[in-house]
């Protein structure tokens, strides 16, 4: 597959269990390695870049990478450390209000619900404010308000220049602020549009492009 | 290479967690304890032959339950799969290796805090004025065995048999620490200065050996 997301752009990445979207957006933060192909982040080689341009990607990933018995509060602040952040309290708070769980800091995250869980996963996500964010699935869990929370953080973030690529099999949910589509089966690309066509007949589109793949 | 904030960040994270799960290393305690007394009791010893084998009982005493540690340490960064938290920061591989080596030599080390004044008092070890060339042996083993086991927990983290394959990797490497322990321990024991220190300087050699292998190789055992 070949494409390319520019800043300010929200990329829906939408496909069947199974097409490769995880597999993507896992290369994209290096956290699996492909056996062949290139990946440019900024204009420069990605895959073997030094660690320290890891802080210009940012993954929300189905696993929530929090440790249960430390406090939303205490997670965030661990991975500020690991960032170097400044003004790390002043950060945290502003990423849990963005994603409404402001109220939720001094719980352990353990003893949260799913739903809470991702959204206090976004915020780590989110947290060292990264130019390239890659979210997988990321409504997954979360109730249709959360769901319109997340959204207008996505087109706040948008509108501030970051990069955004979103995967989902969930086409109904599309954020409303997505720029372009990809459709991928069997780790292909089969269809790609652009905002206007993200928005409309999607769901049609997707039918379309997933039979004949299989068909052929 | 990353400063060394990050592995810091680690550590105080790592003590965090332990705190709250007291349990896990009370297990351990308990779990050595019960190996110490055992071999106490073993052929009902004299108080020469107690003075004799005590340092083999604490030492194997702490690589059993060494082991039980290594695993719950390391099991902590699977769940939720945080350990790709780890890998997504901005820090590299060996700084990561470096935070999770000295959590588990935090916590050897508070282990032995409860097992040594147990392991002195059941085998009358007296060490007189040696017990601070002891505790330096006792450090530096501890930090060569901690390098083993961190790394090693992270191999078997990777395969679904972790609890058999850590020990399986873990104990035949660790068997010059666990005699320099032994050894040092007695030599200290009946007064022979020269024979301590060679132990000593072999446990050194294997710390700045096992230890620079391990920081580097642990990027790629746990890549994906």
């Amino acid at each position: 597959m070949s494409f390319s997301l520019d800043q300010g752009e929200l990329l829906v990445v939408a496909g069947p269990n199974g097409a490769g979207k995880t597999t993507l957006v896992r290369t994209l933060a290096r956290l699996s390695r492909p056996s062949a192909g290139k990946v440019r982040l900024g204009g420069a080689e990605w895959l073997d870049a030094p660690a320290a341009r890891q802080r210009e990607v940012g993954l929300l990933s189905h696993a929530t990478y929090l440790y249960d018995r430390l406090t939303a509060l205490e997670n965030l602040e661990f991975y500020a450390r690991l960032y170097g952040l400044d003004g790390a309290r002043a950060r945290i708070y502003s990423a849990l209000e963005k994603v409404g769980v402001r109220d939720l800091a001094g719980r352990r995250t353990g003893t949260l619900s799913r739903g809470q869980a991702q959204r206090v996963s976004i915020a780590r996500a989110i947290l060292h404010d990264p130019r390239l964010l890659l979210l997988d699935e990321p409504q997954a869990g979360l109730d249709p308000h959360a769901v319109r929370r997340l959204n207008g953080a996505l087109a706040e973030l948008r509108t501030a220049g970051r990069a955004i690529l979103l995967t989902t099999h969930d086409l109904a949910r599309v954020p409303e602020s997505a720029s372009r589509f990809l459709i991928l089966v069997d780790g292909r690309v089969v269809d790609a549009g652009n905002r206007a066509e993200a928005r409309n007949g999607l769901e049609l589109r997707y039918e379309r492009a997933v039979a004949r793949s299989v068909e052929q | 290479m990353s400063g060394p904030g990050p592995a810091l960040a680690i550590l105080v994270k790592d003590v965090r967690l332990e705190l709250r799960r007291v349990e896990s290393l009370a297990t351990m305690a308990v779990f050595a304890g019960l190996v110490i007394l055992i071999f106490a009791f073993v052929g009902d010893p004299t108080p020469a032959e107690l003075a004799r084998i005590g340092p083999g009982a604490l030492w194997a005493s702490i690589l059993f339950a060494g082991v039980l540690g290594f695993e719950r340490w390391f099991a902590e960064e699977e769940r939720n799969a945080a350990l790709h938290g780890l890998l997504l920061a901005p820090v590299d591989r060996e700084v990561l290796f470096l935070g999770k080596w000295a959590g588990a030599t935090v916590f050897l080390l508070a282990l032995e805090a409860i097992l040594v004044p147990v392991a002195a008092t059941l085998y009358r070890l007296d060490l007189g004025g040696a017990w601070g060339a002891f505790s330096i042996l006792l450090v530096v083993v501890t930090i060569g065995y901690a390098a083993l086991g961190t790394f090693f927990a992270a191999v078997a983290a990777r395969t679904t048999a972790s609890q058999l394959l850590l020990p399986v990797l873990l104990f035949p490497l660790s068997v010059p620490l666990l005699l320099a322990g032994i050894e040092g321990g007695q030599a200290l024991a009946a007064g022979a200065g020269g024979d301590y220190r060679d132990w000593l300087g072999l446990a050194l050699a294997f710390d700045v050996l096992f230890g620079t292998i391990c920081t580097m190789a642990f990027g790629t055992v746990i890549e994906e």
